[in-house]
């Protein structure tokens, strides 16, 4: 009895131990989370500074209305013109550029709207919404869901109602109801890559600036102290530390899959772009 | 937050189209699997009562075990059944309202034959065996003592539309939350979080709360009138 309450205490004491770690809450989206990037490199942050990371994954907008309201630190998205927009309200600051990569058009390998054939992205676009083919859609706040609407805007034109399935969910939710559907939707390449063996999906148009997708990481302003220490080492670790390594390395279903932001190109502006030629077109 | 709660509170007030589209389906799907529990249940469970006092015993054992299923499991099952890869991937039923009661109805039935099930249990075997001297012939023999355990299966009833109507995880799994189509009051709440749109999601919260609060009233009006 006497070992069983000194196991106990022991046990409580480590778990008062584990909890006075320090700990930042980073928002972020589906798309990044999906990909398996975080879970993959944030334990060497932990391991290099003891400080360890709680990931939410959202779309992006809640990502950046959770900065907003304080309930997290760092913020890493996806959404140029959101960023742009929570920058000039002054709910996010440090804004910087982290990585890209660029987002995928999928669909069925029979690829009945022949997108595979495009001219460009707009173009496939137009096509789906002509050939009366099924696309699944976002339909929340997110990055992916803010490009798809630009895009089909680009195409003046877009699906009827019944043919453009609003899905409401992350992306691997949506990849899972485009399967299913065999319907065509606009995916960001590392969660398709991270999805794709579960899939019958495949690329069918991809390439171009139009689907080029950048990620950026910012913090909440008005942190002090440790709380803001540890949410700068977090972001200076993954923009310029060895976080940048651990990013590079990521590879999901046998594929990089996220491209760092090369140095000494500007990043500081949700509107900046990596230099044209390191933009993969594949 | 209150500004939030006052903006919900115009939405269902303003009648907002999708706000009670969305209600509509819930009511819908869940409706439609407790109906499915209660015509499937009730032949079950008398089955089950007429077939000795150890099957009946085994019968409440599985009908309990079964009511604690998880929704997401019973969720994942589906959806491997229904996918179109898996075996009844021709039905064409995943990511429909079809598909989303069928999950509510695995959800359902189990509660509803563990109540009913034990309130059969209950009765005294006189009450059969009365029944069996007068010569009353046995499908009428099942509607005498189905009614005389009426209250049981009312209370049952209720108790079974709570939890259809307020699982999440089968009908997201299996529904998809599609626009106009699969979207629930509770995988609204739950997804369109990630939205941000917290007015919308607290008035789909208080819809939900409401008309579940209402079948739990139900509930219990039905179980005190029982004798």
């Amino acid at each position: 009895m006497k070992r069983a309450v000194l196991a106990l205490m022991c046990l409580a004491a480590a778990a008062g131990c584990r909890s006075k770690q320090d700990v930042v809450r980073m928002a972020t989206t589906t798309s990044v989370e999906n990909s398996g990037l975080l879970a993959r490199i944030l334990p060497a942050f932990t391991q290099d500074t003891r400080v360890s990371v709680e990931v939410l994954a959202v779309g992006s907008g809640q990502a950046l209305n959770l900065l907003k309201r304080g309930e997290a630190a760092v913020g890493l998205t996806h959404d140029p013109a959101a960023e742009a927009a929570a920058l000039s309200a002054g709910v996010i600051t440090g804004y910087r550029k982290i990585m890209f990569n660029d987002f995928v058009v999928v669909g069925p390998p029979a690829d009945p709207a022949g997108i595979a054939r495009s001219s460009d992205a707009v173009d496939a676009f137009a096509r789906i919404a002509d050939r009366d083919a099924v696309f699944v859609s976002r339909g929340d706040a997110s990055g992916t869901y803010s490009r798809e609407q630009e895009l089909w805007t680009l195409a003046k034109r877009r699906p009827v109602p019944h043919r453009l399935v609003e899905v409401g969910q992350g992306m691997g939710g949506t990849l899972r109801v485009a399967n299913e559907m065999s319907a065509y939707t606009l995916s960001d390449r590392a969660t398709f890559e991270q999805f794709r063996p579960a899939l019958r999906l495949t690329i069918l148009y991809e390439g171009g600036s139009a689907l080029l997708n950048t990620y950026a990481l910012f913090l909440r302003p008005g942190l002090t102290g440790r709380g803001l220490a540890d949410a700068s080492a977090l972001a200076d670790w993954l923009t310029d530390g060895a976080g940048r390594q651990h990013i590079a390395a990521f590879v999901a279903n046998g594929q990089r899959v996220f491209e760092v932001w090369p140095l000494g190109t500007p990043r500081g502006s949700p509107v900046d772009l990596p230099s044209p030629a390191l933009v993969h077109v594949r | 937050m209150f500004a939030e709660i006052g903006r919900a509170l115009a939405l269902i007030v303003n009648r907002d189209v999708e706000v009670w589209q969305i209600t509509g389906v819930s009511i819908a799907v869940s409706t439609a699997a407790v109906i499915a529990a209660v015509a499937l249940g009730l032949p079950l469970t008398y089955a089950l009562a007429r077939s000795g006092p150890r099957s009946t015993r085994i019968g409440i054992w599985a009908a309990h075990s079964a009511a604690a299923l998880p929704t997401v499991v019973v969720g994942l099952t589906l959806y491997f059944a229904l996918s179109a890869a898996g075996p009844l991937g021709w039905t064409k039923l995943l990511y429909t309202r079809t598909a989303m009661s069928i999950g509510q109805l695995v959800l359902a039935l189990p509660l509803l034959v563990a109540v009913v099930l034990g309130a059969l249990h209950r009765l005294p075997a006189s009450a059969s065996e009365a029944l069996i001297t007068h010569g009353v012939t046995p499908p009428r023999r099942m509607g005498w003592l189905l009614w005389e355990v009426k209250s049981a299966i009312a209370s049952a009833t209720f108790l079974a539309f709570s939890r259809a109507f307020t699982e999440l995880g089968s009908a997201l799994i299996v529904g998809g939350n599609i626009r106009g189509a699969t979207r629930t009051l509770t995988t609204y709440v739950a997804l369109e979080y990630n939205r941000g749109d917290d007015a919308r999601a607290i008035a789909l919260g208080l819809i939900l709360l409401v008309v579940a609060l209402i079948a739990n009233g139900l509930m219990h009006a039905f179980m005190t009138e029982q004798p």
